[in-house]
């Protein structure tokens, strides 16, 4: 059975959605830029794959095709894939410098 | 006809004397050759001698030797060549030809042009080459080992060019000669490189000399543009035929002339670039005597002797030839007057002889004018020997107040009365050399006719006189009176050592003194070829020359007049016969020359051998009275000329040359080179903060690159600017 | 003129949110977040006129309060001091978010999405910050450290932000327009029949349990069609007269699991294997021995490194 009444379904306005997703989008890339934690910089880039799915699924909607959601079930696999071994690496990295601070990494400068 | 709207006497139009057409070219005569390559043997023979550092005087005999054999090959050629005149072609050069019309080839070869007045030429100038060069492997020991072989190199290589010049078959192998005898000159006049005086002196002579080449340059081009061709025998065949182009209302043919003039008048010193030549002297004496005596001084007269036809086309260019000969021999000869050191009153003497000949030229006397040459060649290369001598016996001293009675000296005799010899005849003292051939030029200027010539002939004579003054003066003063000396700025020390201390004069040795004396023989027996000739009929006065010069291309500049008409260019000459003080004028010349001489001797025993004491008083006089006192002073200052040329020329380039070199370092330099290197280093510099290697950093670039390029495009095409981008 | 309003409602936005960045916590900290929230209230006023704009006022105030509180908590945790609250912060954008894939009927989505990144990719991020924590130094404990107080470059960053708002805004502004037309009912109720036609189990467990009396065929397929809006199973009865029975249509997780395997089903295994190859990865990486900082560990945990190489060697 499904959750609601078929013969009524909600129209969300898709421009409403799409802007939900750029102002996650836009606030997660705020967030990767200006914290210097490392762990907060990839919880950033998690909710910048928020965006993505708020978006994919809008438009699924839209069109009432499903590879949107499919899409979304792929955006997590990866999503949770980054996030281990992202992890992995900051742990590594924390073990070499002692600090979470991104800025300790900056061998790569002129 | 002619620029200036003179119209030509009709010299130029009768039958030519020389028909070019006669002019054979003789294979045969291919040894001719030797004249200018045993220089060039010598040249290689020295730089040899100069790579191994030989320290005899072998580079000297070399020179000699090879200059010797020069000189035997030109008596021989002399022997041997068919008047009136021989082509010899020795070595292909350039030939190029686009057509088969007059103006459409050109040609230029080492080929030698055998006539009279190259001959003339050659003989004197091997001749005393020779001479110089055994006076040299004496004067210039002093610098054995150290630049010997360097000195004769130069004198070799400056015979070859001289060769080159005189010989040549064309206006372009002159010119290739030209510049060569520039160049040696000014290797040899920069021999002492080690004294910055010297140096200047050796540039200024080139560069002065630069100016008169540009003129010769000029000329060439030209002469082809309007006759086309450059080699001697077509070139007279066509300004007798007529056949040359009158382009342009003529405008080349008055120019050529004045352009040739200008090369004249650089490489033989006269107004306005005469300035080299006293500045020359920094050279080694024998340079002084072969280049800036004898002969490449004479180039310019030569060429002039030898382009003769093309200033017969535009007749105003043989005035100003001659006023300008005129003016400079008084100049120079004021200047002379007042100054002391010898060998510059020689210098501005060679100036001032050189005008007489210029205005011989410009009096239609080329003959006058070569006999001079070649009488001058001798007595003035003498003085300078003689002087040389002096300078290298009292260690370097020159000046005539510091050096009186070397007659009286033991082993100085000869010397002083070689210089005597030459004296007289440089000041033309009646039945010297010199007295005829000066003659030669004087008579010419009262008989042809032309703008102002007779007060030109005066200001000559006048010029005479003072010749005579200040030749004597230096005789009388260095030679004569009471024995005492100083020596000069070079002393070494081991002229000392005889006297323990004091200084004792360095006597010349067998060549110098052997050399003196040939040549002043020379300028004795330089009397013979004026009346003497080796052709059987007489047909004109002044002997011997006067028939070398008549067989060349000069041979307008030969008066007829006095002998027997041969029916020729004489028309000029005959009408009017005009007089001097009522007489034919060479004859009157000789008495008025020969008074005029003898006042000037008179004045300079006067005041430079018996009353010395009088010629301080004058000069005391002369300089306490303001209104006379200029006089004296700026002839002593030789008329501040060089100050002048400074001034207006020397300055402006200077700062000109500043200027320039400001805007290269800032400008050129600065803004566009260095600018544009700044460029790259100022960019890096503004980006380079953002390679901070911090990876939020790289990460606002990166998604703010991104991000902006996608929003433009979105704002593109939202508000369809430059009409939406996709 | 009017193109130009949704980017200064962008920039009213932006200004606030550097102030909320940028600010210490305190009354500039909440004006910079009234006056974002203003802007974006206004951005979001401005794109109910568009097309495919507000159809249903209420489903859509219900999509626009799940909205409202995503925003609010992305906002609060990227300005979190201690990371811990940043992470719980980040916990509630997952559900607020998921509310909003409830209200855009994505369920099967939505719960997926609580269960893998609310329960496991964040518990993972906690285990993380609580092993990171601990390596401050002894001395100032409980202090934040300044790497953690102070927004590096926040100007940049919002900067950054605004332009990837600008794009969408850009977008959504002038591009809705451009789309194919929404898909109405109908095309709705052709993908429930297209998907029921393929899944002859469960119709025949629907109309089993329907209760109406029919005769089941052996092939279900293409039985199933639309009539007046709504699903039917034409079948037969027992006498043989026409019946229709009425078939529910089937759930959003019918659908995307038949399109997950159906359509993508490579993907479906390509997408194990990334997860095996992170395992992998993590453990090979999380294995890895790294030198001093076993003197850093040694030192904050009060242990001599002595005794910690010999506990090591004991559990090598």
């Amino acid at each position: 059975m499904s959750m609601l009444a078929s013969d009524t379904f909600a129209a969300v306005s898709l421009a409403h959605a799409l802007l939900l997703s750029g102002a996650l989008m836009a606030i997660g890339m705020a967030g990767f830029l200006s914290r210097r934690n490392l762990i907060v910089m990839f919880l950033c880039t998690e909710l910048m794959f928020q965006a993505a799915i708020v978006a994919m699924v809008a438009f699924g909607r839209w069109y009432w095709d499903f590879s949107g959601q499919i899409f979304v079930i792929f955006i997590l696999t990866v999503a949770a894939a980054e996030a281990a071994l992202a992890l992995a690496l900051v742990v590594l990295l924390f073990r070499r410098r002692s600090t979470l601070d991104a800025e300790a990494w900056t061998e790569l400068r002129e | 006809m002619s620029l200036f709207g003179l119209s030509l006497p009709l010299l130029a139009q009768g039958t030519p004397a020389v028909p070019m057409s006669e002019v054979v070219i003789a294979p045969e005569l291919w040894w001719a050759g030797l004249i200018m390559l045993l220089p060039l043997l010598s040249l290689v023979l020295c730089g040899l001698c100069a790579a191994f550092k030989v320290k005899s005087k072998l580079p000297a005999v070399i020179t000699t030797v090879c200059l010797a054999g020069a000189f035997i090959t030109s008596v021989f050629l002399f022997l041997n060549y068919t008047p009136p005149g021989d082509v010899v072609p020795l070595l292909d050069w350039i030939n190029l030809s686009w057509g088969s019309g007059q103006f459409e080839s050109f040609s230029a070869n080492f080929s030698l042009y055998i006539d009279s007045l190259s001959l003339l030429w050659i003989m004197f100038v091997t001749g005393l080459a020779t001479l110089i060069t055994i006076y040299a492997s004496e004067y210039m020991e002093p610098d054995l080992g150290k630049g010997y072989s360097r000195f004769f190199a130069g004198v070799s290589v400056f015979i070859f060019a001289m060769s080159a010049l005189v010989l040549s078959d064309n206006l372009l192998m002159l010119y290739l000669g030209w510049e060569g005898v520039g160049f040696a000159s000014y290797w040899l006049i920069g021999y002492y490189y080690k004294r910055p005086a010297a140096v200047a002196a050796a540039k200024k002579a080139f560069i002065v000399n630069r100016i008169g080449d540009l003129g010769l340059a000029l000329a060439v081009y030209l002469i082809w543009t309007t006759f086309g061709t450059v080699q001697y025998d077509e070139l007279m065949t066509v300004i007798q035929d007529g056949s040359y182009k009158t382009v342009y209302d003529g405008w080349t043919i008055s120019v050529i002339p004045f352009l040739l003039m200008l090369a004249a008048f650089g490489k033989s010193a006269q107004l306005p670039l005469y300035v080299w030549l006293p500045d020359a002297m920094e050279g080694p004496t024998p340079v002084s005597a072969l280049i800036h005596a004898a002969t490449m001084v004479t180039a310019g007269i030569y060429l002039v002797a030898r382009t003769y036809p093309l200033f017969m086309l535009e007749p105003v260019s043989l005035h100003v030839v001659a006023w300008v000969g005129g003016l400079t021999a008084l100049l120079a000869a004021t200047i002379g007057m007042a100054q002391y050191d010898i060998k510059r009153i020689m210098a501005y003497s060679t100036i001032s002889q050189l005008g007489f000949m210029f205005l011989g030229l410009g009096v239609l006397s080329t003959y006058g004018a070569a006999y001079h040459v070649f009488t001058h060649a001798f007595f003035k290369a003498v003085l300078f020997l003689a002087c040389g001598a002096i300078m290298h016996g009292f260690a370097g001293q020159l000046d005539l107040r510091k050096i009186s009675g070397l007659r009286h000296i033991k082993g100085w005799r000869i010397v002083a009365w070689t210089m005597f010899v030459g004296a007289i005849a440089l000041a033309g003292f009646p039945f010297t050399a010199g007295y005829f051939s000066k003659d030669a030029i004087l008579a010419e200027a009262f008989v042809t006719q032309g703008p102002g010539f007779e007060i030109l002939g005066w200001m000559a004579i006048v010029t005479a006189g003072m010749t005579a003054y200040y030749t004597f003066r230096v005789w009388f003063r260095v030679c004569a009176g009471p024995v005492q000396f100083e020596p000069g700025d070079e002393l070494h020390g081991d002229d000392a050592h005889d006297n323990g201390g004091e200084f004792h004069p360095h006597a010349p040795r067998f060549a110098i003194n052997s050399v003196l004396i040939i040549i002043a023989i020379g300028s004795v027996v330089a009397i013979v070829p004026y009346f003497m000739s080796n052709q059987a009929d007489a047909q004109i006065t002044g002997g011997w020359i006067a028939d070398m010069v008549h067989d060349s291309t000069a041979v307008d500049g030969v008066p007829t007049h006095t002998a027997v008409v041969v029916g020729h260019a004489d028309q000029a000459h005959d009408h009017g016969h005009p007089t001097l003080l009522g007489m034919d004028p060479h004859y009157a010349m000789y008495w008025i020359s020969g008074t005029v001489g003898m006042v000037g001797l008179f004045l300079a025993a006067w005041l430079h051998l018996w009353r010395r004491s009088d010629a301080d008083a004058l000069r005391g006089w002369l300089r306490g009275h303001a209104f006379v006192s200029w006089l004296p002073r700026a002839m002593e200052r030789k008329w501040y000329v060089d100050e002048v040329y400074i001034a207006l020329i020397r300055l402006p380039l200077w700062i000109l040359g500043h200027i320039f070199f400001a805007f290269d370092r800032f400008i050129i330099d600065g803004i566009f080179v260095d600018g544009v290197a700044r460029i790259p280093r100022g960019v890096a510099r503004w980006l380079q903060p953002l390679q901070s290697g911090a990876v939020q950093s790289h990460a606002v670039v990166m998604a703010g690159g991104i991000g902006l390029i996608i929003l433009l495009m979105a704002l593109f095409i939202q508000f369809g600017w430059f009409g939406g981008v996709l | 003129m009017d193109a130009i309003l949704p980017y200064i409602a962008t920039l009213i936005a932006a200004v606030g949110l550097l102030l909320v960045l940028a600010a210490r916590p305190g009354p500039a900290r909440i004006g910079g977040g009234l006056i974002g929230l203003a802007g974006l209230a206004w951005l979001f006023v401005q794109a109910g006129s568009l097309p495919g704009g507000v159809e249903d006022t209420a489903a859509d105030v219900l999509f626009l309060i799940f909205a409202l509180v995503a925003i609010a908590a992305a906002v609060q945790m990227i300005v979190q001091q201690r990371p811990v609250y940043s992470a719980l912060f980040f916990v509630l954008v997952v559900m607020s978010v998921c509310g909003a894939l409830v209200m855009l009927e994505a369920f099967f989505m939505a719960f997926a999405m609580v269960i893998v990144y609310a329960g496991a990719i964040l518990i993972t991020y906690m285990f993380v910050l609580m092993l990171a924590q601990q390596a401050s130094d002894g001395d100032h404990e409980g202090e934040i450290p300044s790497y953690d107080r102070i927004p590096r470059d926040p100007v940049s960053a919002v900067f950054v932000a605004v332009v990837f708002m600008a794009i969408v805004v850009a977008a959504t502004f002038s591009g809705l327009s451009d789309l194919a037309p929404a898909a109405d009912r109908q095309v709705r109720l052709d993908a429930d029949v297209a998907l029921l036609n393929v899944l002859p189990e469960q119709v025949r467990r629907d109309v089993l349990r329907s209760g109406v009396d029919v005769v089941l065929p052996d092939s279900m397929s293409g039985a199933v069609s639309t009539q007046d809006g709504k699903l039917i199973f034409t079948g037969v009865d027992s006498a043989g007269a026409a019946v229709t029975v009425l078939v529910p249509p089937p759930g959003n997780t019918s659908h995307v699991g038949w399109s997950l395997v159906a359509m993508f089903p490579a993907s479906l295994e390509i997408a194990g294997v990334i997860l095996l190859m992170a395992m992998f990865g993590a453990v090979v990486l999380a294995r890895r021995e790294v030198e001093h900082a076993e003197e850093a560990l040694a030192k904050v945990t009060g242990r001599d490194d002595a005794e910690f190489s010999e506990s090591k060697e004991d559990s090598e």
